[in-house]
């Protein structure tokens, strides 16, 4: 268990050392690819996501859409966990590992431009004033403001572990016999 | 992936919804993370002072002369809390070791905040460029990878209970 814990903060230092160095970067990515879900919402639809440092803010192409700044890294640092939860399995560099690793990092990084759909609808709804009273009904704003509080408390959480848990016999199991 | 584990991850993730109803309505919030979390800035705030820094605690606020923290959730490590309980209540081992498990660890995985209080508030105070990495990434990811060590260590020892039991 202390080799466990060794890893494991080994793998939190390269995790947190990994997200600092390519954040900003991978926010641009993630505003491009979470771009077509605003489609799904006609209120939102009618805008362009530019990633600016930490954030992504949201510019409105029509008059109407109010302006919006989406915390982007905070809904993105779960990959630090993925590193360092895949860095405490035995044998960090195995083959066994890596895809488990590759399976789990895809599963995380495909939930993060969901997260900043939630995110940007959370906002909509609750932080523009008479724009999100006049679009978004009391109870549509809570379940916004919800699924963001639980997303980033818990649920971007839960997913890497229900992930590693998952995929932890994938490379733990032992190799099959030629 | 087999039906336990498929019947884990559905256990897992109904009781995280479940325990984040405290944190969702205000009203029960008011009578149970709320007064928590002020007992936390109290023993945070007490520690703080043990290490001389003479601090002030106000209902969730932790004030000194040069720097304070407000504690809300996020910083109050309950969705930590929920998180291991929950995995811990969904693991298929007798009840009482579950219950027994989501007790201990939670207990650990609090005094494990009060730690990165006092730490928040000293970076703070000293090292201001630090406080918001460490609020945002490195403290909120060491919650939940102990989180997931302490759930470790208990389905090992809640396995090796129930084969010697057999």
């Amino acid at each position: 268990m202390l080799w466990r814990v060794v890893r494991l903060i080994a793998g939190l230092v390269v995790g947190l050392a990994l997200w600092m160095s390519f954040s900003d970067v991978w926010n641009a990515g993630l505003a491009a690819v979470a771009h077509p879900l605003f489609k799904l919402d006609r209120r939102i639809a009618e805008s362009d996501l530019v990633a600016v440092g930490h954030t992504i803010v949201v510019q409105p192409t029509s008059t109407e859409l109010p302006m919006a700044t989406l915390p982007a890294s905070e809904l993105t640092y779960n990959v630090i966990l993925v590193v360092a939860l895949f860095a405490s399995n035995r044998a960090p560099f195995s083959d066994r590992n890596m895809k488990a690793f590759a399976i789990t990092l895809l599963v995380v990084l495909l939930l993060q431009p969901i997260g900043v759909l939630i995110s940007a609808e959370s906002t909509y709804a609750n932080q523009q004033g008479a724009w999100s009273e006049a679009h978004y009904g009391n109870a549509e704003s809570w379940i916004w403001l919800h699924a963001e509080l639980f997303y980033r408390l818990i649920g971007m959480f839960g997913v890497v572990f229900g992930a590693w848990w998952v995929t932890a016999d994938l490379s733990a199991s032992p190799r099959p016999q030629k | 992936m087999s039906r336990r584990q498929i019947g884990f991850l559905v256990r897992f993730a109904l009781l995280c919804c479940i325990f984040y109803i405290p944190i969702a309505i205000p009203q029960v919030a008011r009578f149970s993370v709320d007064p928590f979390t002020r007992g936390l800035a109290k023993l945070s705030g007490g520690a703080l002072n043990l290490l001389g820094q003479q601090v002030v605690t106000m209902d969730t606020t932790i004030r000194g002369a040069q720097f304070a923290v407000d504690i809300r959730n996020g910083c109050n490590a309950v969705e930590a809390v929920a998180f291991l309980a929950a995995a811990i209540l969904a693991f298929e081992a007798p009840l009482w070791l579950r219950v027994a498990g989501a007790i201990a660890g939670s207990i650990l995985l609090e005094l494990l905040n009060v730690i990165r209080i006092v730490s928040l508030y000293l970076l703070g105070r000293y090292h201001r460029d630090l406080f918001d990495m460490f609020h945002l990434a490195v403290w909120q990811t060491v919650m939940f990878g102990v989180a997931v060590l302490i759930f470790l260590v208990w389905t090992s020892r809640a396995t090796r209970h129930a084969v010697a039991s057999r």
